[in-house]
């Protein structure tokens, strides 16, 4: 080619493009019929939405939400009323692809969806290879307006992350998959200024991010399998690392690492598995940094154990939801709780009602004072349960995100199922959660 | 329905469709994959249709276009992901401008979505980039950017046809 090889090439892309224009002269009635057809149904699916919520309310209001008692220890009494919230409703369509494994970020009242991934959602009983191809793209959600508005996309692949917001921004920290690729990163997204900001990384690999304060992050190991690695605490306002002082738990597992907003940390951990391959029910232990003194010190944990779950922070408290109990064989012990830094106290997790199983996929969120899991509701404070409605059919089955923003629950994306064959969805689906009545226990 | 809402919707299909065929049949390989881009796309305007303005129609069903197109393919073989399936075309019996075309057009089906989707506004639908901005819901900067990479993509793939896109999509292994 010669000349300038850009004009050629826009050139032949014009002229590669201008017969699409000359072949459709009118679209097919069938299309149109078509899309007549199936908006009308659309519609009807809507308005029915939008009839019940008045309904929904007027019998919430009805129902009197029993206040559970905090039991000692085990859930094994279902309560006797199941109160329930309003439906599950569509809301604005996002400028999104539709995606799975989207990552959703609370800033402000704002949600933000980052990256996510367009390929094949992967049969619940298929093993799949990771996805090389995730999305650098994201949105914001207003929820309270129900707009959407497209952001600048990444300049790297959302892929494998964790994410933390302060004031107006979302840091991104990045997991490399194997030592070949690029080292960790850290990202900043201004909302404010639509702009992304590489970061310095933090000076040893991380595994999770979280914000500390108004002006800082934290950055911490998840396990000290080899050998204890310091967490690190970021200045944003100065852009360095300083490594966190050792916690008394060190070296541990299943490490959460909660950070308040007044910058102190808890950590919830096991002690270091030295049996290895022998299963074991590992007592959590809890320590505590105290921002102003910049001392640890541990406090005493309840008798439960660790199986898995996560810890949140929520309603001013640590909070382990489940409410799954162990046999010890001389003693049941519970694996869930909730812990107040404040007064440094513990209460075990109110027993839940019993509820249809399997309903929703992993959903598990924590905001505006409650829990999301496994289709129930925990109204942190109140120590109440509330049973989530019923899904409709064409509610995402597996691979959705789901936050808790300012009373309602937000899902996005998500994949559901015909047999094996699965379809992606881009849809968002927002669930009210209405105000529990009960008094504190 | 109101009558003069679906007579509203009819003229804006009358005024506007071909427009909006030729810009899915630019992103998909083949003129069924085009039609149900667009029906999906003209389904979410009509159920929407009497809360959008007329004026703002166009851009929203240009981005549905946009956007649906992922969730078409995702219901396809790895082939058409990919959009090597095109319309069956013989080069054996076209001139060198056609088949420069033809391999153009190919070409610009194996660009990521996002600088394929705008490259098709821009050189198919002549809009500029502060339109084809407010259509995508992307800033200018993000236009150019992908405009760029995308013109460039192509030119290496016009001047070395045998090679392939370093970002294009590569099939998921499914190991069960």
């Amino acid at each position: 080619m010669t000349g300038d090889p850009q004009a050629q090439t826009e050139v032949l892309l014009r002229r590669a493009l201008a017969p699409l224009l000359q072949e459709t002269q009118e679209v097919p009635n069938t299309i149109v019929q078509g899309a007549v057809r199936q908006g009308r149904r659309r519609r009807r699916f809507r308005r029915a939405g939008i009839a019940l919520v008045p309904l929904a309310a007027a019998v919430a209001v009805a129902v009197t939400v029993v206040s559970i008692r905090f039991s000692a220890t085990s859930p094994d009494g279902p309560p006797t009323d199941t109160p329930r919230t309003k439906g599950w409703q569509t809301v604005a369509e996002s400028p999104l692809s539709p995606r799975g494994n989207p990552t959703l970020v609370q800033v402000g009242e704002d949600v933000v969806v980052l990256g996510g991934s367009e390929t094949d959602p992967c049969p619940p009983t298929a093993f799949c290879a990771l996805d090389p191809d995730d999305l650098a793209d994201g949105a914001v959600y207003d929820p309270d307006r129900d707009v959407w508005r497209s952001i600048t996309p990444a300049p790297i692949r959302l892929t494998n992350i964790s994410t933390a917001s302060s004031g107006n921004s979302v840091y991104v920290l990045t997991h490399p998959l194997s030592g070949s690729g690029p080292k960790q990163q850290l990202w900043e997204y201004s909302l404010t200024e639509d702009r992304w900001t590489q970061m310095p990384a933090p000076p040893q690999p991380m595994d999770s991010l979280v914000s500390a304060g108004t002006d800082h992050l934290v950055a911490y190991v998840t396990a000290h399998t080899k050998t204890w690695t310091a967490d690190q605490s970021y200045d944003i306002a100065s852009r360095t690392w300083r490594s966190v002082p050792r916690d008394p738990l060190a070296p541990s597992e299943d490490r959460n690492l909660i950070a308040t907003e007044s910058g102190d940390l808890v950590v919830i951990a096991v002690d270091r598995h030295t049996q290895r391959g022998k299963p074991t029910w590992s007592p959590w232990r809890t320590a505590q940094w105290n921002a102003v003194t910049k001392t640890w010190k541990e406090v005493p944990t309840p008798d439960i154990v660790d199986s898995g779950p996560t810890w949140m922070w929520v309603a001013g408290r640590v909070v382990n939801p489940t409410t799954q109990t162990i046999d010890l064989g001389k003693r049941l012990v519970g694996t869930g709780g909730i812990f107040d830094p404040a007064d440094e106290t513990w209460q075990p997790v109110p027993s839940a009602p019993v509820g249809p199983e399997g309903v929703l996929p992993n959903l598990d969120s924590a905001g505006s004072g409650r829990v999301f899991v496994n289709d129930q509701i925990l109204d942190v404070r109140s120590g109440t349960w509330t049973q989530a409605p019923r899904p409709p059919t064409r509610f995402p089955t597996q691979d959705a995100a789901a936050i808790i923003v300012n009373d309602r629950l937000i899902v996005f994306g998500g994949a559901t199922f015909e047999g094996s064959r699965g379809t992606l969805t881009n849809d968002t689906w927002v669930l009210p959660l209405l105000a529990t009545t009960a008094s504190p226990p | 329905m109101v009558g003069t809402s679906d007579a509203e919707f009819e003229a804006f299909v009358a005024a506007h469709g071909p427009g909006l065929l030729a810009f899915a049949r630019a992103l998909t390989a083949n003129r069924s994959d085009a039609e149900d881009l667009m029906q999906s796309a003209l389904t979410s305007a009509y159920a929407r249709w009497p809360s959008i303005r007329v004026d703002e129609a166009l851009a929203y069903v240009r981005r549905s276009i946009a956007n649906g197109r992922v969730s078409l393919w995702r219901r396809r073989s790895s082939r058409e992901v990919l959009g090597f399936e095109m319309d069956v075309v013989s080069y054996e019996h076209h001139d060198e401008d056609t088949v420069e075309r033809l391999a153009l057009r190919a070409a610009l089906l194996r660009l990521p979505r996002g600088q394929r989707v705008v490259l098709v506004l821009r050189y198919l639908l002549d809009q500029s980039d502060a339109q084809i901005a407010e259509i995508l819901g992307i800033s200018l900067a993000g236009v150019r950017s992908q405009a760029h990479r995308g013109l460039k993509t192509l030119r290496e793939q016009v001047e070395s046809p045998g090679r392939q896109d370093k970002d294009e999509p590569t099939p998921v292994r499914r190991l069960s």
